[in-house]
């Protein structure tokens, strides 16, 4: 019904209605994926919002060819690593900021993220593949997550990703062999 | 790399098998409507946002106008009896019946 083209002339229409029907069938999906990524409860429920905001100016550029979920995950991925790159930026001008001697308001905190769904017996495990996740590339993070706390098919994310079955099947690879190092370097120490 | 580490490593690997997907919090929709609503008044607030460029080109072209047509009438040459200053002035004090003569 949300992929019906009637129901994305309404949306194009800026039916209020709509939308708000829109927002109720995808809230949890585009939340789940960016703390999946950002690892941050209240700022993935910002960039939450800023992808809705995102999808109901930019439904006029929706042209139909994938799942309107495709397209919002699209929208929610893009954001959710915006925001990772102006954080990462703002903490390297904060460490100059630091050795210079001008101190910053706000601090960037190091906590360990704990994921709401996940089991109570998986919980320091959960947080410290979380913490791995970080230190791989972007591409094969995005795989992982997609498949791992989104549950998706290799098809489904390869829609998203906008490539082969193949080359997710190769970044999922790539993504455990590097977390196993990570893993195996952090277990050791 | 011993066992014990291996299966810590594929267990760990595999922490994220059994988990839910995260909710919203309560509310989340009023909170975007709010924020959406609000967004929008600052934008239609804003007099110099313009949200074309066609809008942009069509005010260049008409100050370029506009311009062009000032300085053709500009370069003219004043040969009119009128356009003297003395009859300007004269014009102007019988218009408002000043009865005193100007000299010069």
């Amino acid at each position: 019904m949300l992929n019906d083209p009637a129901f994305i002339e309404l949306l194009k229409q800026r039916n209020e209605q709509a939308f708000t029907q829109l927002v109720e069938a995808y809230q949890h999906l585009v939340y789940n994926t960016v703390l999946g990524i950002v690892q941050h409860n209240e700022e993935a429920e910002d960039i939450s919002q800023e992808v809705f905001i995102q999808v109901y100016q930019s439904i006029y550029d929706f042209r139909g060819e994938a799942k309107l979920s495709t397209w919002i995950y699209r929208i929610a991925i893009t954001k959710a690593l915006d925001w990772e790159r102006k954080k990462k930026s703002k903490k390297r001008i904060d460490t100059l900021k630091n050795m210079i001697g001008i101190r910053t308001q706000e601090e960037i905190s190091i906590t360990d993220f704990h994921h709401p769904g996940i089991t109570l017996q998986n919980k320091e495990s959960a947080s410290v593949l979380f913490k791995a996740l970080k230190q791989i590339p972007d591409n094969q993070r995005i795989a992982f997550v997609l498949i791992k706390t989104e549950g998706l098919s290799y098809q489904e994310v390869s829609d998203i990703m906008q490539t082969s079955i193949k080359s997710i099947e190769a970044l999922m690879h790539r993504a455990k062999e590097n977390l196993r190092k990570i893993l195996q370097h952090y277990y050791s120490a | 790399m011993n066992t014990e580490l291996n299966n810590k490593i594929e267990s760990t690997l595999n922490s994220f098998n059994e988990m839910d997907r995260a909710e919203v919090q309560p509310f989340f929709q009023t909170r975007l409507m709010a924020r959406l609503s609000k967004e929008y008044e600052i934008n239609n607030n804003n007099w110099f946002t313009v949200k074309k460029p066609v809008w942009i080109i069509a005010a260049l072209f008409v100050l370029l106008i506009a311009n062009t047509i000032m300085l053709t009438q500009e370069n003219k040459p004043a040969n009119s009896i009128n356009n003297k200053p003395e009859s300007i002035l004269q014009g102007f004090a019988n218009e408002y019946n000043l009865s005193s003569t100007i000299n010069y």
